[in-house]
């Protein structure tokens, strides 16, 4: 889990994309625990609130669960629920900037095409 | 274990410490040097005589300056422990009137260690008080005397430090001019108002001199203005905003 | 839902011909950290020695815990305020400061206190007047914690310390916090390094309340907007601009207005860049006598 604290994004927000991030990469897996509020905002030296309310947007989306006098819980199927939301806003997150940058600097779009296919060969 | 006793228990502690650290030595200096001076003092007779005032003055001069210094610093603290005024200020009134109880038995028992020390030097000794109300007085009401006496110096210099609190600078520069002009100015007024105000008969009123069981008289006196010294002070710390000094910044 | 625990209404106190506190209006709930922020003489201090009866308004109603809390004992010995200037005998040791503390404060930890000591390195056997700048923070920060008093106020706790420490403090402060709820004050001007710990900002300027908000709040309330200096004016026209820098064709406005992700995109696509302000400026602006609240 990071955190950016020059980064725009509020830090309730980072929380919430760490620690989907985190379970995304398997680092924590589903119905295993996650650290407590009080422990996130220890970590970075935050408000528990401000800890919390990440945490509330995720349980809220069905990506973690509290069980009670234990702890949070990721959910079974958070991976899942995350990927969709992911891929939801995948487009405007990142296309759309892919796009406008490459239009900035002069990159065509058969270029971009094939720069794309390049480095998804790369990456297998 | 309420609050004002609280205080009351902190205000004792301080005041009897700070009493002990630098009153004894302040007090037994100066007590050494009047004694030299007081055995050097010869009446009439022959006799020598000892002052009494050896250990009564540098008490007076110590109370007096250390009630009024010491003011700001307790006021300050104790208010900072979330403390009412009217607490702080009844804390101070009652911890002033044990330390001149306590302070007036203590004088009369070192006296009473001298007295004896000078029988055995074969010194004429009498107490001054004996001396100024012509009668062999009992131990009770020169204690109470000194207890009066303790309670004016403390209260009025309780009284000097409420004001000191609240002007700061400025009450100090008025109180060492107004001490230095006062040698000066003081018997100037009362050569003046010598015709129509006999001094010398308000000071015997006040004293008791002359009166039969004087000693009381002067006793009440005293014990009246330093209530009403008391009771000023009092109004004037129960309404007081707080002032950190700069000096303790 | 936290209860209300500090309620002013209408505060004033005037000084000749200045008003340090001006009708001030404020409910603080419970159990949170409160961050108080003001320019030099904004006022910060005077609403403290107000709320903690060191000196007395000239209008205007305060209630703690749900009483008044002028000159209640009842109230104030459930405050430990710790004020910026120094208010401890010079002659007395910490270790006597302590045990003082603990007298008038039913809910001092002793044991709490002792192990703050060791970890801030605090020698017990100083007296006060021995102790450099920075110890006599530490020694307020030792006693604000241990007091674990229901409203604990700190202004300015962190002076004369060096960044490890204050990282310490804070660190120690919000363990303390989540352990043991309280409601907790601290007015500072160290703005960037402690936002994020605090639940809500509330800024004073010229002894009014002109901002309480959380955090979060605060940070999302103004954004930079910059481009080409044309596209700038058109783009922002009628959104409440209050800052402005121009460097040659090109404009920064600091933008103080809450934009739906739809108008933001809108000044992404017309190719100005938004970015968010740093807490720091964000404070700056807030309290520059120029701007309106």
């Amino acid at each position: 889990m990071k955190l950016d604290f020059n980064n725009d994004k509020s830090i309730y927000l980072q929380i919430a994309e760490s620690i989907e991030d985190d379970i995304l990469k398997n680092a924590m897996e589903e119905e295993s625990q996650i650290p407590s509020t009080n422990q996130i905002a220890l970590i970075f030296s935050i408000n528990p609130a401000t800890a919390g309310k990440g945490i509330n947007i995720l349980v809220d989306e069905g990506i973690l669960y509290k069980k009670r006098g234990i702890g949070m819980f990721v959910k079974e199927g958070a991976r899942e629920i995350i990927m969709q939301k992911r891929k939801g806003s995948f487009f405007d997150h990142y296309i759309v900037s892919l796009i406008e940058e490459a239009k900035k600097i002069g990159i065509s779009k058969e270029e971009l095409v094939s720069m794309i296919t390049e480095g998804g060969n790369n990456h297998e | 274990m309420n609050r004002l006793t609280k205080c009351l228990k902190f205000e004792l502690k301080k005041s009897t410490m700070g009493m002990l650290y630098y009153g004894a030595i302040f007090i037994g200096i100066s007590a050494l040097i009047t004694l030299f001076i007081g055995t050097g003092v010869s009446s009439d007779s022959g006799d020598h005589y000892a002052s009494s005032m050896s250990f009564f003055m540098p008490f007076s001069i110590f109370l007096f300056i250390s009630v009024m210094l010491t003011y700001s610093y307790h006021y300050n603290y104790l208010l900072m422990l979330g403390n009412s005024r009217k607490n702080i200020m009844l804390s101070q009134i009652m911890s002033y009137t044990i330390i001149s109880i306590g302070t007036a038995i203590v004088v009369r028992l070192l006296e009473f260690g001298m007295e004896l020390l000078y029988t055995n030097l074969h010194y004429q000794y009498t107490n001054i008080l004996n001396f100024v109300y012509k009668t062999n007085l009992s131990l009770f009401s020169t204690i109470l005397w000194y207890f009066a006496l303790f309670s004016f110096i403390c209260f009025f210099s309780l009284f000097l430090g409420t004001l000191r609190y609240k002007f700061g600078r400025m009450f100090s520069r008025i109180f060492w001019v107004a001490f230095a002009l006062s040698w000066i100015v003081v018997p100037f007024i009362i050569s003046k108002l010598n015709s129509h105000i006999n001094f010398d008969l308000l000071l015997k009123h006040l004293f008791g001199i002359g009166y039969k069981n004087g000693i009381y008289l002067a006793t009440g006196n005293f014990l009246i203005i330093a209530a009403l010294f008391g009771i000023i002070a009092y109004f004037i710390g129960i309404k007081q905003e707080q002032i950190v000094p700069e000096k303790q910044q | 839902m936290n209860d209300i625990v500090i309620k002013t209404s209408g505060l004033t106190k005037s000084y000749k011909h200045t008003k340090a506190l001006d009708d001030f209006t404020i409910s603080l709930e419970s159990n949170k950290i409160y961050g108080l922020l003001g320019r030099n003489g904004a006022g910060k201090t005077t609403f403290l020695n107000l709320l903690t009866s060191g000196i007395f308004a000239n209008s205007g109603n305060i209630e703690i815990f749900g009483e008044n809390a002028v000159e209640s004992e009842a109230v104030l010995s459930k405050v430990c305020y710790m004020p910026e200037k120094n208010m401890f005998m010079p002659k007395m040791k910490v270790k006597e400061i302590l045990a003082t503390t603990a007298e008038f404060y039913d809910s001092f930890d002793k044991d709490y206190a002792e192990k703050l000591c060791k970890k801030f390195s605090l020698s017990k056997n100083k007296r006060y007047n021995e102790l450099s700048r920075g110890y006599e923070s530490i020694v307020r920060i030792v006693i604000g914690l241990a007091s674990r008093s229901p409203l604990t106020i700190f202004d300015e706790p962190v002076l004369g310390l060096d960044a490890a420490v204050r990282e310490m403090f804070y660190k120690e402060l919000l363990e303390d916090f989540m352990e043991n709820p309280r409601t907790i004050i601290i007015s500072t001007h160290l703005i960037e390094e402690s936002a994020d710990i605090f639940n809500d900002i509330i800024i004073i300027k010229n002894g009014k309340l002109i901002s309480q908000t959380s955090t979060e709040e605060l940070k999302e309330s103004m954004f930079y907007c910059s481009g080409r200096a044309d596209i700038v004016d058109k783009a922002l026209s009628g959104y409440n601009i209050i800052h402005t820098e121009s460097v040659g064709s090109v404009k920064v406005c600091a933008v103080h207005q809450k934009l739906s992700p739809a108008e933001l995109k809108t000044l992404r696509d017309a190719n100005l860049d938004i970015s968010p302000i740093p807490v720091q400026k964000l404070f700056i602006y807030f309290t520059d006598n120029n701007m309106e609240a």
